[in-house]
C-alpha cells in the first residue's frame, strides 16, 4: 500500500457495497443467506491483501491511540468528577472506597494503552510481512469538555468496531484473523464501556453493524489533519 | 466456570497491580501470539456448518440462561446485589432493560444461526437441558452471566480463523463484537475490569465446551447437542417401553468423529431402584430394572480422545 497524505484510501473497496455490509446481519437472520453465500463464493475475492487490511486497521488504531494520548493529557480526575456524565456513575463514596467516576479516568488510560499496544503490534505485523506501515498522522479533535471528549470517543469506537467487523471477510491468514478478532472484541468492550458511562445503551444492536473500508475511513479522515509521507 | 472467572476477574482493588503489569508489558504482543498458538490447527473435517452448530450450541446455552433469569430479577433485586449500590441511578434504572436486551440478542443469535444452518442444508443442534442450580441470587446471576459472555467471546475469537465463507466470517465477527459488549457491561456490573487486556484470549472448542458442560444436564437423544466434537450416539431412544425387567440397547453404530472406539456408561437419574452396571459382563449396554414404573437414565459415551456425548432416555416399565 502507498502511504499518502490525509489517509485517503489507497486500496480499492472490497466487492461488497457498504449498504449490503450493513444489512448483512439482517441477511444472516433471513433465509436469503444461502443465495448470498453462494453468490459470494462465485464472486471474485476482494483485491486487497492482508498487508492492506493491517495498514487500514493501523490507520484506525493510530487515530484512537492519538485521541486518548492527547485527551488524557488535557484532563484531570477533577475534570472527570465535574463532568455531566459522571452523574450516571454513582456516588464517590462507593463500596470499594473509590468511585466509579475516578475509575473511569483510569479506565480510559487503559483504553489508551490497549490501543497503543494494537498500534505497535500492527506495525510489527506489517513489517514482518515486508509491508510499509501506514504513517503516523496528526489529528484535530474539537472538544473542550470531558463530555465532548466522551462523545467523540464513542463515535470513533463504534466506527472502529464496525471497521474491524467489515474487514474480517477480507483477511486470509488464519493467525491474522484470530489477532484481528481478539483486538476487535477488545474494541467492542471499549465501545460498550464508553456508551455505558455516557448514559447510553452499551449494546444497541443484536448484530454489530459492519462498515466498509471507505465508510470507516471517511469517519477517520474527518479527524485527520495530515500524515507523514514514508 | 471458576476457571473462566479466575481468568477474567480482577477486582477494582486489584486494578493497579494488574494495570502495572499491562502498562509495562511491551511483551504483550508476544503473549498474544503465544495465545494464538494454543489454538489447535484447524481440523480438515471442521466445516462451516460444524462451526455454526458449535456457535449455536453456545447461543442455545446463553439464551436458555437469560430466558430463565432475565425476567426473574427486578430493579430492587439488583439494588440488593453487592456491586450495584456504587452505581448512580441512571445505570441502576437501566439494569432490567439492558439485561432484557442481552436476552433478546442471544435469542436473535439463536434464530439467525438456526436459519443459516438450515439454509446451508444442515441440521441445527437442539437445545440441551441446562442446570443453573448454582444461580440462587442476583449476585450469582451476574457472575454467571459474565462467565458465559466471556466464554462466548473467547469461543468466537478462537473459532473465526476456521471459518471459510467470507459472509460467515463477517457474521461471526458481528456476533462476537456484541458478545464482547455484553461482557464489558457485565464486567462493569461485577466490579471487574471491562477490558482486562489489549487482546481477548481465543479459546479452543474443547476448552469452551468444558466450561459449557458445567451448565448442561443432558442433551436430547440423537442430537449433537452439548458437544459437536463428541461422538454421535446411535441406538438410544428418548423413550423405551419395557415389557420385561431387562432393557437392552445396541450402540454399535455409534461413532466417534475421529473414527476411534467409544465406550458407554449409564447412570440412573430417577425412578425405582435399577442396576445399570454388572448386569451381564458381556453386555454392558443392558439395564436391569427393579419394580414397574418410569425410569430416567443418562448415557455418557466417550471416545478415545476423551470427548463425550450425553443423552437421556426414559424407560417405562408396565
Amino acid at each position: 500500500m502507498q502511504p499518502n497524505v490525509l489517509g485517503a484510501p489507497a486500496h480499492p473497496k472490497p466487492e461488497t457495497s457498504s449498504t449490503s455490509y450493513e444489512s448483512n446481519a439482517a441477511i444472516l437472520a433471513g433465509a436469503a443467506l444461502l443465495a448470498t453465500t453462494l453468490s459470494a463464493q462465485t464472486t471474485t475475492p476482494p483485491p486487497v491483501t492482508d498487508v492492506d487490511i493491517l495498514n487500514y486497521l493501523l490507520k484506525l488504531e493510530r487515530l484512537e491511540a492519538s485521541f486518548y494520548t492527547e485527551g488524557l493529557k488535557r484532563f484531570t480526575p477533577t475534570d472527570f468528577s465535574n463532568a455531566a456524565f459522571s452523574a450516571n456513575l454513582g456516588n464517590p463514596a462507593g463500596l470499594f472506597g473509590d468511585s466509579v467516576t475516578s475509575d473511569s479516568f483510569v479506565y480510559l488510560f487503559l483504553v489508551r494503552d490497549q490501543n497503543q499496544t494494537h498500534v505497535q503490534t500492527l506495525i510489527r505485523s506489517v513489517n514482518s510481512l515486508s509491508g510499509t506501515p501506514s504513517p503516523a498522522c496528526t489529528y484535530t479533535f474539537n472538544y473542550t469538555t470531558v463530555d465532548d471528549f466522551l462523545t467523540i470517543a464513542k463515535t470513533i469506537a463504534d466506527a472502529v468496531v464496525s471497521g474491524y467487523v467489515g474487514a474480517m471477510r477480507s483477511i486470509s491468514s488464519p493467525s491474522l484473523l484470530t489477532a484481528a478478532a481478539t483486538a476487535m472484541t477488545t474494541e467492542a468492550r471499549h465501545a460498550a464501556y464508553l456508551h455505558l458511562i455516557a448514559g447510553d445503551n452499551p449494546f444497541p444492536n443484536a448484530f454489530e453493524p459492519a462498515k466498509s473500508m471507505a465508510d470507516t475511513l471517511t469517519v477517520a479522515n474527518g479527524y485527520t489533519t495530515a500524515c507523514l509521507t514514508a | 466456570m471458576n476457571k473462566v472467572l479466575n481468568e477474567t476477574t480482577s477486582s477494582r482493588r486489584g486494578f493497579f497491580t494488574r494495570s502495572a503489569v499491562l502498562f509495562g508489558a511491551s511483551a504483550l504482543a508476544a503473549k498474544v501470539i503465544d495465545a494464538q498458538s494454543t489454538i489447535p490447527p484447524p481440523s480438515t473435517t471442521t466445516t462451516d456448518l460444524d462451526l455454526l452448530n458449535y456457535a449455536l450450541s453456545l447461543e442455545n446455552l446463553e439464551a436458555a440462561f437469560y430466558n430463565q433469569f432475565a425476567g426473574k430479577f427486578t430493579a430492587s433485586d439488583y439494588a440488593s446485589s453487592i456491586y450495584t449500590p456504587v452505581f448512580g441511578t441512571k445505570i441502576n434504572n437501566n439494569l432490567v432493560t439492558y439485561i432484557g436486551n442481552i436476552r433478546d440478542h442471544e435469542n436473535a443469535h439463536v434464530t439467525a444461526l438456526k436459519s443459516t444452518i438450515t439454509a446451508l442444508g444442515g441440521t441445527p443442534v437442539g437445545p440441551c437441558t441446562y442446570n443453573f442450580n448454582s444461580v440462587t441470587d442476583v449476585n450469582a446471576f451476574l457472575s454467571t452471566a459474565l462467565a458465559l459472555e466471556n466464554t462466548g467471546v473467547m469461543a468466537y475469537d478462537g473459532a473465526i480463523s476456521m471459518v471459510t465463507s467470507p459472509d460467515l466470517k463477517q457474521a461471526a465477527a458481528s456476533i462476537a463484537a456484541v458478545e464482547a459488549r455484553h461482557a464489558s457491561y457485565l464486567g462493569f456490573l461485577n466490579g471487574v475490569l471491562p477490558f482486562s487486556a489489549a487482546y481477548d484470549t481465543p479459546k479452543s472448542k474443547a476448552d469452551v465446551l468444558a466450561t459449557a458442560s458445567t451448565y448442561i444436564s443432558s442433551c436430547p437423544a440423537g442430537s449433537a447437542g452439548a458437544n459437536p466434537n463428541g461422538p454421535t450416539i446411535v441406538g438410544l431412544s428418548a423413550t423405551v417401553n419395557a415389557s420385561e425387567n431387562i432393557v437392552q440397547f445396541d450402540f454399535s453404530k455409534s461413532s466417534s468423529s475421529n473414527g476411534g472406539a467409544v465406550s458407554f456408561n449409564f447412570t440412573q437419574v430417577s425412578g425405582p431402584l435399577a442396576s445399570v452396571t454388572g448386569v451381564r459382563a458381556s453386555d454392558p449396554q443392558a439395564i436391569l430394572l427393579g419394580g414397574k414404573g418410569t425410569y430416567v437414565f443418562q448415557l455418557v459415551i466417550t471416545d478415545s480422545q476423551g470427548n463425550t456425548q450425553t443423552a437421556n432416555t426414559t424407560v417405562i416399565y408396565k
